[in-house]
């Protein structure tokens, strides 16, 4: 039908009507729907973000509600321009006139070639559907998903305030082993006892010297602890190694005073010598001989017997010093036979002896103090009731170093037995190297001699002391103990060759072939 | 020249309707469906095949309708020895008078307008099988020779349920010409109160003719000339592809339970029916409704139920009821 019936336009207007309102619904339907859809990927993505552990998990719990609104524009715009269907709408006025499909057949047949018919069926169309407004044709309804919207929304409220952050993960750090007031406390007791040493003399006491107050500096500064006690360690490897090269006899001179406690004439000599002036101690002796090879002082029997003893003394507490040790026994001997010439003559060797030693028994006095110094704060630092230690100087601590307290690990995350990583309490300050810890034996005492060698001793590191027990015998127990286990339960055959081949590999070779079937 | 379809047509075809249909309740009491289905078959121009016990009403209503229009009417009783010829006519020797003699062709009781095949399932299928070209060509062939039956031409059949004694069931050939089948069942107390005080008192009820032959035609051509959209058009494919069991979209009561489905005279009674069913409603156009009032009588006989269907008791109207509950109207939702 090449021209438009009047009916025709009226009917085209009534569509176009219809095509608005559907287009309203449209907008309105994938807008909820895009929505909907919108939260259900912010949700996924937060807990896929939570669920990972990522970096990203913040920015993307509160970015990600961003997907609701984003999603809605997209869903508004797509209900836009969604195809609408004209038989759809038409039917459905039809439905909201009760027209019988009179409006949708009057679409439908619009360009049929029986225009009277088609006429007819126009108006008769027209006429039914003229009272019925689009919006009873096509009310619009909150879409069924609308009553979903929600969910996301709340799960995403949910997710932003119960769910881990980065921030609050950082709170459960491991907390210091130390806190910096135990720091302070550690830097000040170090910084008073360094005052209250001696003045360094030589290059090699200002170089320890400027050591230790660098270890000062590093206390304050709140530093690791497993830092500290290396910088201890160094510091105590390089004292050692200064007495070594010092050559002084490793002895303690002040504990050697304190021994000597019955002899008022030599009550001077050990007060000299408690106070560490061993120049003056010599002197006193010297003087003290002089005065008995001169018959000025007179000894009685009891007399000669308590510096009898109290050299007997001072010889044990010398023992490490083969010269020292040897004058104070002739002192001994000489006080016990109450030769007052001989004792004199004993008293000025000790006295020379002590007066070529003395430079260096203060110099050894200087390093050792500067160990028990160190050996102090270290036993502080491992100390876990740091300040009620009695051995260290607070209460708590059982009196060894390691306690239980304020120093336990506080981490789980980290662990071993290195120094540092929460296991200070079980560090005993031996070396902080893993070789340490390697536990094979030493060779000691091999002996070259003609022929193959079967003797030698085996040491373990911590014991330093020979095995009672020579291979032979051992390799015999050993064979005892693997037949007394074999009678216990049946060894299948190829792991018997496999002990077989064992015990022959390790059997002496003087040993009897008998012992070798113990893996049989 | 005939009526073109307007306001005043439809208006007629209503009254008509309405005027044969207040005619036939003068007699039969109750059965409005049936004899909705039974008329708007006749005014679509189908034949009608009326199914049902004995005793229920089904002659007396077709003797009803002939008698309400004026038309020529006839009866054939159908019987196990009734033959072909008895129903077509058959050539016969006349004296003429000339003295000789000559065949003459003597037309059988089909050649009426309105021809009532009472129990055709009594007859054999040889015989059933004589009124197949009269009710599709509307002729009959004798003796090499075509004659046209009158117009209109309807033949109303009745039979009774093929599990009662001494029947034949009817050829699917023969069925699928009828253009709807109508299932008459028993009455309900209020009905047959009526039927008791109109038939056992001496109350004569007079039938008067209310249609004539040329009214009925109008009608016909009035039905044909209703407009029928294409999406309806596409729903009744739709429909009628459904009842096929090797369709696709057939539902699974369908491919499940029927054996043949539905032939292509099944989807133009169906259009034609409901093209009645439109002009009664004062449409110039027709609608889904409209198809699916007249699914059941259009379909139920032409689809061929399978032996398990069969079985369980099934009936056509049942799978007609999933097909259309099955089958969505184009652009239903909005």
């Amino acid at each position: 039908m090449s021209r438009h019936l009047p009916e025709q336009k009226s009917i085209e207007t009534i569509l176009a009507r219809l095509r608005t309102r559907q287009r309203m619904r449209n907008v309105a339907s994938s807008a909820v729907r895009g929505a909907l859809a919108g939260g259900i990927a912010a949700v996924m993505t937060s807990v896929a973000a939570i669920v990972a552990g990522a970096e990203w998990t913040t920015s993307a719990l509160w970015t990600s509600p961003a997907a609701i609104p984003v999603g809605l524009l997209v869903g508004a715009v797509v209900g836009a321009l969604l195809r609408i269907d004209t038989l759809e709408i038409a039917r459905a006025l039809d439905r909201a006139a009760g027209s019988e499909d009179r409006f949708a057949s009057a679409v439908d047949l619009a360009q049929h070639h029986r225009a009277a018919r088609v006429r007819l069926v126009l108006d008769d169309a027209l006429e039914r559907v003229s009272g019925t407004s689009e919006s009873a044709a096509l009310p619009l309804r909150a879409p069924r998903e609308l009553k979903w919207l929600p969910a996301p929304v709340v799960a995403l409220a949910l997710l932003l305030i119960f769910a881990p952050q980065p921030g609050t993960a950082a709170q459960d750090l491991p907390v210091p082993e130390l806190s910096p007031e135990d720091w302070a406390a550690l830097h000040d007791d170090l910084r008073q006892e360094l005052d209250e040493l001696d003045k360094p003399e030589s290059d090699e006491e200002r170089a320890l010297a400027e050591e230790l107050e660098k270890l000062a500096e590093l206390l304050k500064e709140n530093p690791e602890k497993k830092d500290a006690l290396a910088a201890i360690a160094r510091l105590r490897d390089q004292i050692e190694n200064q007495r070594k090269n010092l050559g002084s006899p490793d002895v303690s001179m002040r504990q050697a005073a304190a021994a000597m406690q019955s002899s008022q004439a030599l009550a001077k000599f050990a007060a000299l010598l408690s106070m560490g002036d061993y120049q003056a101690a010599a002197q006193e002796l010297e003087k003290l001989a002089e005065e008995l090879k001169n018959s000025e002082t007179q000894l009685s029997a009891e007399d000669f017997e308590a510096m009898a003893d109290d050299f007997e003394r001072l010889t044990a507490e010398l023992s490490q010093s083969d010269q020292l040790a040897a004058d104070a026994r002739q002192c001994a001997g000489a006080a016990s036979r109450m030769n007052r010439q001989e004792l004199s003559d004993a008293l000025k060797r000790l006295s020379e002896s002590m007066k070529r030693n003395a430079d260096k028994m203060r110099q050894s006095d200087k390093l050792c103090r500067s160990q028990s110094m160190l050996d102090r704060l270290q036993k502080k630092l491992s100390c876990k009731n740091q300040g009620e230690c009695k051995k260290c100087g607070n209460g708590k601590c059982n009196g060894d170093g390691n306690c239980s307290g304020a120093f336990v690990k506080r981490s789980d995350k980290k662990g071993g037995l290195k120094a540092g990583w929460g296991t200070a309490p079980q560090w005993t300050g031996g070396k902080l190297s893993d070789q340490a810890e390697t536990r094979m034996p030493e060779l000691d005492d091999a002996r070259e001699s003609s022929g193959q060698q079967n003797v030698f001793s085996v040491v373990s590191p911590d014991e330093k002391a020979r095995s009672a027990q020579d291979a032979k015998e051992l390799y015999a127990d050993m064979v005892r103990k693997a037949e007394a286990d074999l009678m216990l339960e049946t060894a299948p055959p190829a792991y018997r060759e496999y002990l077989k081949r064992y015990f022959v590999s390790i059997r002496p070779a003087d040993s009897a072939p008998a012992d070798a079937d113990a893996g049989e | 020249m005939t009526q073109e379809i307007s306001r005043t047509a439809i208006g007629e075809f209503q009254q008509r309707f309405s005027r044969l249909r207040s005619e036939i309740g003068k007699r039969i009491v109750g059965y409005e469906a049936v004899i909705d289905q039974v008329l708007t078959a006749m005014f679509a121009g189908g034949h009608v095949l009326l199914e049902g016990v004995p005793g229920l009403g089904k002659t007396l209503l077709v003797r009803t309708i002939s008698q309400a229009t004026d038309l020529t009417f006839h009866r054939i009783q159908f019987t196990p020895d009734l033959m072909p010829a008895d129903i077509t006519g058959t050539n016969i020797i006349f004296d003429d008078e000339h003295g000789g003699r000559t065949f003459r062709f003597q037309p059988g009781p089909i050649f009426a307008n309105l021809v009532l095949a009472d129990e055709v399932n009594r007859a054999t299928p040889k015989t059933q099988s004589a009124i197949l070209e009269a009710m599709q060509e509307q002729s009959v062939t004798v003796g090499g020779k075509t004659h046209q039956l009158p117009g209109p031409f309807w033949v109303l059949a009745t039979q009774n349920p093929i599990e009662m004694e001494g029947t034949y069931p009817l050829p699917e050939a023969q069925v699928d010409r009828f253009f709807f089948k109508v299932d008459v069942y028993p009455q309900g107390e209020e009905e047959l109160l009526g039927i008791i005080q109109r038939t056992t008192s001496d109350d004569l009820i007079q039938i008067s003719p209310v249609l004539d032959r040329q009214e009925i035609l109008d009608m016909h051509h009035t039905v044909r000339q209703v407009m029928i959209a294409d999406f309806v058009q596409r729903y009744a494919a739709r429909v009628i592809l459904a009842t096929h069991p090797t369709n696709a979209a057939a539902p699974e009561t369908t491919r499940r339970y029927v054996r043949f489905g539905v032939s292509p005279r099944g989807v133009q009674s169906l259009i034609l029916g409901a093209k009645v069913k439109a002009l009664l409603a004062g449409r110039f156009n027709v609608s889904c409704d409209d198809i699916r009032s007249v699914a059941h009588p259009a379909l139920r006989h032409r689809m061929i139920r399978s032996f398990e269907a069969e079985a369980e008791r099934i009936t056509t109207d049942t799978l007609l009821d999933n097909i259309l509950n099955h089958v969505a109207e184009p652009a239903a939702a909005a």
